[in-house]
């Protein structure tokens, strides 16, 4: 009979969409990539969504040993291509990914000759066929009768962060896992007997386990019918489906963050003027001299312009309070991405990309942990603690608080890449834009004033930003577009390019150019926040 | 771990206390495949090295592939010249609806970043629709803040069959074509014929 899940087709990365490779899972809703695929669709500043069904998650798994074996060995010829390949890629980055432990038991020699050992959870106390696999964020695979107690955090306090540890490694995951639904259909094709004893055996347990939790009739109704089902669909939906679990709050949501700093302060001190104290001294470590000052200098400038620095200021110091995330550096015990609070850098670790670990692992005492990375990491190395650091991304962040996260990093893109079809004359541009930038504050902050600045046709910056059609990622100079797009220059269908524009440099008077059609990107306000952004990165 | 170089376009380095970096950032020079910014950090490695392009040439020839084995659902592509990077692709309007018989060109352009960033999309045959303005610049969220991975060159390509089938009318780029949007079917059908078969037609 044919076993689809024994074909190479099946193990197809979503996103490379070559043979897996070193799979990892994610685990909150049980998706398979490759490692490094993973780790790339990654968000450097957000939790990420998981690219096939928009799952957030904030840890970056390990390896999933169970699958590496059985990929490596089912399929040797294109897993030793594939090998080949990701060295080579691995080389070009400079960074290498750990090989997965070996397998417990003697792989088979040769493809199709599996046993039930093979697929056996990895808990110490179970040790049985998995049924209702659980691939964890340390690439353990645990059944899920064998976790401890997933699946019922429905309390009160839906944003208790619940956890769930790993019985094998006592890694702990911030989310509870997903049954990763290959996985679960490859054992029911492999072994469709004992599976399904072992489905009516799990169901038994997690019965048992958790009250009130209703026996979940598919799959077993299903397969005693003789029928090859899979586990899929209902049986995962029975493990997670009871309790939705909302995302991890995330750092940049202007509401949340304001809660929960708001919620900090309140814990510790009793008087107002404790947490004022506190405050200050936090304001003292996070923001950089050169940036107060800034603050400083526009606050007594008076008017709109201390109402903006004020309001920057204050955004600032709750986005570099005790939830600062550390943009684009992950935690190399529980693979947290980006770090969220606390973090520590090995001060010894020779690779490039370095160690990090979060405050919850380095608590932990994780010292002689293996890099996501392969770092050589050793437990006598020193650790210190990262200061939170204002980054021009954080700025952005601040000036747009009411923004999501996937907005501003479009804005940033924008900014970035904006100017593209004239790269070479970016360091100019700045000169004329920082004259600009000068008046600006002063006649915008008359909202309806009109700019007039729109006769400096010499203003490169602006030039550079209002150019081209808006999403311009990467045009390519050397082979110009023939199409009569290139006339949209200047002209007025390139919000989103003026949006950047006024976001990091230019400014105002694009945006007064572009009439209605930006009006949604930028309101009046917003745009002298964007000044105010300016001005101040220019002055620090 | 600290991975500014797998996220291109980020100069700010984690490391760096001010965030004068904007002034700093490397100009990004656009011949070139996109290159990681500086993380300006003692010690660190120099990013200014190509990301691999290898992996993306891979998986646009993997689409390509895919693509002509499953021809016929009024969507196709193909690369427009000897480079992998930039493709042409045609879509029919759906039956029943205003593009009916007409085949749309687009353009689509694609960097060493793909698949983690969106290729750059835009109509070559004039399209009156709310969501496209007149240069063929598309207003598609799929193709900015929530594009993912996982989308490909035919899932591109469908979403836009579909966005002509149903304009977003709330974040138009085209005003007028919202405006008449369920209003005056009859106009609406006009001006699509109009800006479909060119000027001369008017």
């Amino acid at each position: 009979m044919p076993s689809t899940m024994l074909t190479p087709e099946e193990w197809r990365c979503p996103l490379c969409l070559d043979l897996l490779f070193k799979p990892a899972v994610s685990s909150a809703c049980g998706h398979v990539y490759c490692f490094w695929c993973l780790h790339k669709a990654m968000s450097p500043y957000t939790p990420s969504a998981c690219p096939v069904c928009r799952t957030k998650y904030n840890q970056l798994p390990a390896i999933c040993a169970k699958l590496h074996h059985y990929l490596a060995t089912q399929f040797p010829e294109q897993y030793a291509a594939r090998r080949q390949e990701t060295e080579a890629e691995e080389r070009d980055l400079r960074s290498t990914t750990p090989e997965p432990s070996p397998a417990p038991c003697p792989l088979p020699s040769g493809p199709d000759a599996w046993t039930p050992q093979h697929f056996a959870c990895d808990s110490p106390a179970c040790g049985k066929l998995l049924c209702h696999p659980l691939v964890l964020t340390c690439g353990h695979v645990i059944d899920a009768a064998c976790m401890p107690r997933v699946g019922d955090v429905d309390g009160a306090d839906g944003h208790a962060s619940h956890t769930s540890e790993c019985p094998a490694c006592g890694l702990v995951s911030q989310q509870p896992a997903a049954a990763c639904k290959q996985l679960g259909e490859l054992v029911t094709q492999l072994f469709p007997e004992h599976s399904r004893q072992r489905l009516l055996e799990c169901e038994h347990d997690l019965a048992a386990k958790i009250p009130g939790r209703q026996l979940v009739p598919g799959p077993q109704a299903h397969a005693q019918a003789g029928q090859q089902l899979p586990v899929s669909n209902q049986a995962s939906e029975g493990l997670v489906g009871g309790s939705v679990y909302p995302a991890t709050p995330r750092a940049s949501a202007a509401g949340s963050a304001a809660d929960g700093s708001g919620a900090t302060t309140g814990d510790e001190g009793t008087a107002g003027d404790a947490a004022g104290r506190r405050q200050q001294q936090q304001q003292q470590q996070a923001l950089s001299p050169s940036l107060t000052l800034a603050f400083r200098r526009r606050q007594e400038a008076g008017g709109a312009s201390q109402l903006m620095a004020d309001r920057l200021e204050a955004n600032l110091q709750r986005l570099s309070g005790d939830s600062y995330v550390h943009h684009a550096v992950g935690c190399d015990g529980c693979g947290a991405y980006p770090i969220q609070g606390r973090r520590y850098k090995c001060q010894d670790c020779p690779e490039a990309m370095g160690f990090d670990l979060c405050g919850a692992c380095m608590d932990r005492g994780l010292g002689n942990v293996v890099g996501r990375f392969n770092q050589r990491h050793l437990p006598e190395h020193r650790m210190h603690l990262c200061r939170p650091r204002v980054t021009a991304m954080h700025l952005l962040q601040a000036a747009n608080p009411e923004l999501p996260m996937e907005q501003l990093m479009w804005l940033l893109e924008l900014t970035l890449t904006g100017g593209d079809e004239e790269a070479g004359q970016e360091h100019e541009a700045t000169q004329p834009a920082q004259q600009q930038q000068q008046q600006s504050p002063a006649s915008g902050s008359s909202s309806g004033a009109a700019l007039n600045h729109s006769d400096s046709s010499t203003d490169t910056a602006v030039t550079t930003l209002r150019r081209g059609p808006r999403p311009v990622y990467h045009a390519t100079a050397q082979e110009p577009s023939p199409s009569a797009h290139a006339a949209a220059a200047g002209g007025p269908g390139t919000a989103g390019g003026a949006a950047a524009g006024a976001a990091a440099a230019a400014g105002s008077d694009s945006v007064q150019e572009l009439g209605g059609e930006a009006q949604g990107l930028i309101d009046d306000e917003e745009e002298e926040v964007h000044v105010a952004l300016a001005d101040l990165v220019r002055d620090s | 771990m600290e991975h500014w170089r797998l996220h291109v376009g980020c100069p700010f380095a984690g490391s760096s206390s001010s965030p004068s970096s904007l002034q700093q950032q490397p100009s990004m020079n656009n011949a070139a495949p996109r290159v990681a910014a500086s993380p300006g950090k003692a010690g660190a490695p120099d990013t200014t090295r190509a990301l691999d392009t290898g992996a993306v040439t891979k998986r646009l020839q993997q689409e390509l592939m895919g693509l002509m084995a499953s021809s016929g659902d009024g969507v196709s592509a193909f690369p427009s010249g000897d480079s992998l990077f930039d493709w042409v692709g045609t879509i029919t309007g759906a039956e029943g609806t205003a593009y009916e018989g007409c085949t749309f060109r687009l353009s689509l352009k694609f960097t060493s970043e793909y698949p983690f960033k969106a290729p750059t999309v835009r109509f070559e045959t004039a399209c009156f629709h709310p969501n496209v303005d007149t240069f063929g610049n598309i207003c598609l969220d799929i193709l900015k803040e929530k594009w993912s991975a996982a989308y490909s060159v035919k899932t591109i390509l469908q979403s836009i069959q579909s966005l002509l089938a149903d304009p977003n009318v709330d974040s138009p780029l085209n005003t007028h074509a919202a405006k008449l949007w369920g209003v005056n079917d009859e106009e609406y059908r006009v001006l699509v014929q109009r800006a479909y078969n060119g000027p001369k037609a008017a």
